[in-house]
């Protein structure tokens, strides 16, 4: 790994572990006392400065390691952990952030103001500490190796049950050569040397070699050392330790989060057999359980492969559990990292450009599929469809591999609604549920800025003061709701509130005063609730810190629409208001209907498609003038596409024309709206690629992308959501 | 109580870097200015560290660490020699002699302790 | 390294109680290897005395784990009675502390 991947690692990495400060602090507010937490958070700062200090971030290490120290006196008991104690957390969290940024190269200095808050808040971490003990790592800090060998020297390193669990930690396996005494090299001195950059957490002296005593030569060395040791130093300088003794020594240096196959590799190497150092491993909290039975399944796996003649083998994991050398709670959190060590960061960079291959692929092979049916070869038709739904699997997998879950997204909220919510001294639970719900990290990335006005304006405007709930006999709290969940091909997020609503007459008014609408409209609720999206457009009547600026909400759906998605409100005077979200699942590639309307091909996304049914058979009688059709009894309207995307001269042949042209309707919906789609011909289904449109189209209603065809053709995408929303609006 | 470290160096700045060095680091410390000295130095009291260098007028380094090692009272004393960059089979050499450890001249003071910590703490 | 045979030992009973005085370093890894060699075969149940012990390296920790294991083999116990600082911080570093039964140390 060069030193550039690994500052690319490190830069998700330290993202995610602020991330997940953030959220563990802002649980501990709820659960103070809760020692779980306590643990965890300890972790994610001690990890924060390990791997800041590995990249040579000093400036980082030092700051962190205040916040280390309180947490680790919180987690002893020493310190208690207040309100004012969790809000200097809380800014030392957003300090790490800046300095980590600096540290990265992301911005280019650090500001006069940032370091004055540094300051500050190394003062406020500090006299935390004054009161309680200093932790022993401190002394690990000094910058002078000798102040902090003479400090460590008569320390002893305990081993707390905490630390024995802790999975942050260096592997270090040693085995001395005959000759290291002999040599004048002595392990212990190597062993203590280690306690000057970091700390031994557990260790385990192995004499499993020590022979008869009649065959034993006093002066050779039988020993070797398994080591869990939690330090800042990177693995040159751990390696650097045993360098004198790097011919008469085997070193095994495991990074913390090895993977499971690496400590198989080490039971492999050890001369002792695997059931002893098993034993020792799980004994001594270097391995979990499961990271244990990942071993034994690996060692399972190979036993098969290798030697299936040979009797078993004691496995190492079945062996220790089954004596009970294994305890069964194992940490969640040591498992969690665990499995998090499985996951393979990839560039979204490197996506991009695998899904736009596949693009470029699945069209190809749309092409190829074609010119088999022309030449009509069978058995050539026959591989390209087998192709085809390869192809297609590829296209579903590498798409995925672009899905995350919302649920990170909507846990940052939690800081938003805390802070904003004291601010204006109002009394807010944040409800969140289907944070496993997963869409496209695209979308989900722009989501984050219309999500947060949302939410900013609900607590602003929607929820009351506890006063004035309490007034109108609501409980004190407010609550806002951040839900998602998947519906038809669509993911749908929804922002509930239970505060006053939206005021109706308030919008109207206001909507009037800023020219939006005249004074004789005829909206319906829903109409007027879309107001506030529009440009300009702000209710409140005190402007304060959060939102009530007047921008904002039109950008909020700006974006939305941007993502192709629709915003629907709903809203009760006095109980609250829902805002739902429906956006598509991905921004790529679809499943597309093709159409034929005219000369020219049409998609219209798949899962809005509902039924086709030949025009003729549906009434299509205008009762009141506007077009609708009578589907079974449902009354929806309809359009001609070749009216909305073909010139006026050019007339569809169906309408009214002598020509009995056998058209169809395609019976699309959106959300809870459908409307018929009139067009010449169905061409089935095809596996749609979406382009963006270029400038020219743009400003085009109705459409929303271009595809390429297998034949080389462009075919312009159906912006449903648009002409249905539009169709039902004009004819309701 | 103090450990003891013998420093055989024909270059007095040398010493005096080194005797100041281990000293404020804690240890005690006897010099020699070559290899002769330094067996000479080596009268039956405790020593914990021989820090030599290589090249001497009387006794070079190697051969003082081969004599050092057939000394029944100190043959188990771990022996770090002070090389250049340049010197690789003199190392390979001492190494072979017993000198299982080295610091690779020109040194600073902290490169100095972290090697001798290896070996010996204070 | 002197190591005296105390009072109590018996080889009936397979009793030692032994007393070690000097250093337990590599200089007398051999010599106390040497004496201590013919008591594995007669006796199972050691207390050993380590507070007079002044230098002891990992050479002198292979010895008291041999003390260890040979108990055991053969059924008996090793006993630390008593030990020196230098021994305590060793076993210490070698977290061996739980491994012997050094319940006996003041």
């Amino acid at each position: 790994m060069s030193l550039d991947e690994g500052l690319q690692g490190f830069l998700v990495e330290s993202k995610d572990l602020l991330d997940e400060m953030e959220d563990l602090l802002l649980q501990l507010e709820e659960k103070r006392g809760d020692s779980d937490i306590v643990n965890a958070l300890f972790r994610v700062v001690h990890t924060l400065k390990g791997t800041s200090g590995m990249f040579g971030f000093e400036d980082v290490v030092t700051f962190t390691h205040g916040a280390e120290s309180v947490m680790d006196g919180v987690r002893d008991g020493d310190i208690s952990l207040d309100d004012t104690l969790l809000s200097v957390l809380l800014s030392s969290r957003d300090h790490i952030s800046t300095l980590l940024d600096v540290a990265l190269g992301i911005t280019a200095t650090i500001s006069q103001e940032a370091m004055q808050q540094g300051a500050t808040l190394t003062s406020s971490l500090l006299s935390y500490l004054k009161g309680g003990s200093v932790p022993t790592d401190l002394a690990v800090m000094e910058p002078d190796p000798v102040v902090s060998t003479a400090s460590n020297r008569s320390t002893t390193t305990p081993i707390s049950d905490d630390q024995r669990l802790e999975n942050e930690c260096w592997h270090i396996s040693l085995r001395f050569g005959m000759d290291v005494l002999r040599n004048g090299m002595e392990p212990m001195s190597f062993i203590r040397y280690l306690n000057t950059i970091g700390q031994i957490v557990s260790l385990e002296t192995i004499d499993e070699l020590l022979p008869e005593p009649a065959k034993m030569d006093a002066e050779s060395c039988y020993l070797g050392f398994e080591i869990n040791f939690s330090s800042s130093a990177d693995k040159a300088e751990i390696t650097s330790v045993f360098e004198f003794v790097q011919d008469d020594c085997k070193v095994n240096i495991l990074p913390p989060h090895s993977h499971a196959s690496i400590y198989l590799q080490l039971l492999e190497d050890l001369p002792e057999g695997h059931y002893r150092i098993g034993e020792i491993l799980t004994r001594t909290g270097i391995l979990t359980q499961r990271e244990l039975k990942n071993i034994l399944a690996i060692q399972a796996d190979r036993q098969d492969d290798v030697d299936a003649e040979e009797g078993p083998v004691p496995f190492v994991g079945e062996l220790a559990v089954s004596e009970g050398l294994v305890e069964a709670p194992v940490l969640d959190a040591a498992i969690k990292r665990q499995e998090e060590c499985k996951v393979v960061r990839v560039s979204a960079e490197k996506l991009e450009e695998l899904i736009t291959l596949v693009g470029e692929l699945v069209i190809a092979g749309a092409n190829t599929h074609l010119l088999a049916r022309e030449s009509e070869q069978n058995t050539l038709i026959d591989a390209t469809e087998k192709l085809g739904g390869l192809v297609e699997a590829i296209r579903d997998t590498s798409l995925s591999l672009r899905m995350v879950q919302i649920g990170d997204t909507f846990s940052r909220f939690r800081r938003v609604v805390r802070e904003n919510s004291r601010e204006l001294g109002k009394e807010i639970d944040l409800e969140i549920s289907g944070g496993e719900t997963e869409l496209d990290k695209v979308v989900v990335d722009k989501m984050s800025d219309p999500l947060m006005h949302l939410v900013r304006n609900s607590i602003d405007h929607g929820l009351e003061t506890p006063e004035e709930r309490e007034g109108v006999g609501k409980p004190r709290r407010g609550k806002i709701k951040l839900n998602a969940f998947h519906d038809s091909g669509s993911i749908v997020i929804e922002i509930v509130d239970d505060g006053r609503g939206l005021s109706k007459d308030k919008i109207v008014t206001k909507a009037l005063e800023k020219g939006l609408i005249k004074e004789n409209h005829n909206l319906s609720d829903e109409e007027i609730y879309r107001l506030i999206f529009e440009a300009g457009f702000s209710t409140a009547e005190s402007v304060t810190n959060l939102s009530g600026r007047g921008v904002g909400m039109d950008v909020v759906r700006q974006n939305i629409d941007s993502l192709r998605g629709l915003i629907d409100i709903n809203s009760e005077a006095g109980s609250g208001t829902t805002i739902s979200i429906r956006l598509p699942l991905t921004m790529a590639i679809i499943d597309g209907f093709l159409v034929q309307v005219g000369k020219g091909s049409y998609v219209v996304p798949l899962d809005m498609v509902d039924e086709c049914v030949e025009y003729n058979e549906v009434a299509h009688e205008a009762y009141d003038g506007s077009q609708h059709i009578n589907l079974r009894g449902e009354i929806m309207p309809y359009l001609h596409l070749g009216d909305v995307f073909r010139g006026q001269g050019e007339k569809s042949a169906g309408v009214g024309g002598g020509e009995k042209a056998r058209e169809n309707i395609v019976v699309a919906r959106y959300g809870n709206k459908k409307a018929g789609l009139v067009v010449d011909e169905l061409l089935g289904e095809h596996q749609t690629v979406i382009k963006p449109l270029g400038r020219i189209f743009e400003n085009i209603q109705g459409l929303s992308g271009a595809t390429i065809l297998g034949n080389g053709e462009v075919a312009m995408i159906i912006d449903v959501p648009n002409l249905v929303e539009k169709l039902a609006s004009s004819t309701m | 109580m103090a450990k003891t470290i013998l420093i055989v160096d024909d270059s007095s700045s040398v010493r005096i870097v080194l005797a100041t060095t281990l000293k404020s680091a804690g240890y005690d410390v006897i010099d020699a200015v070559d290899g002769d000295d330094g067996l000479s130095k080596l009268t039956g009291q405790k020593i914990h560290l021989i820090i030599s260098d290589v090249n001497m007028p009387k006794m070079d380094g190697i051969t003082m660490v081969k004599k050092i090692k057939a000394l029944p009272k100190y043959k188990f004393t771990p022996i770090c020699m002070l090389t250049t960059e340049s010197e690789e089979s003199k190392m390979k050499e001492g190494k072979m002699a017993g000198a299982k450890a080295w610091i690779v001249k020109p040194f600073q003071p902290a490169v100095l302790l972290s090697a001798v910590e290896k070996l010996v703490l204070p | 390294m002197k190591i005296s045979k105390l009072k109590g030992s018996n080889k009936k009973t397979g009793v030692c109680n032994l007393a070690f005085d000097g250093d337990l370093d590599i200089y007398a890894a051999e010599e106390t290897l040497n004496t201590v060699l013919p008591f594995f075969d007669e006796y199972k149940i050691f207390s050993v005395d380590l507070s007079k012990v002044v230098e002891i390296d990992s050479s002198g920790i292979q010895i008291i784990l041999q003390f260890h294991r040979q108990s055991l083999a053969a059924g008996g116990r090793l006993t630390i009675t008593s030990w020196s600082p230098n021994v305590q911080e060793l076993a210490t570093l070698y977290q061996l502390i739980d491994r012997f039964d050094t319940s006996a140390v003041a």
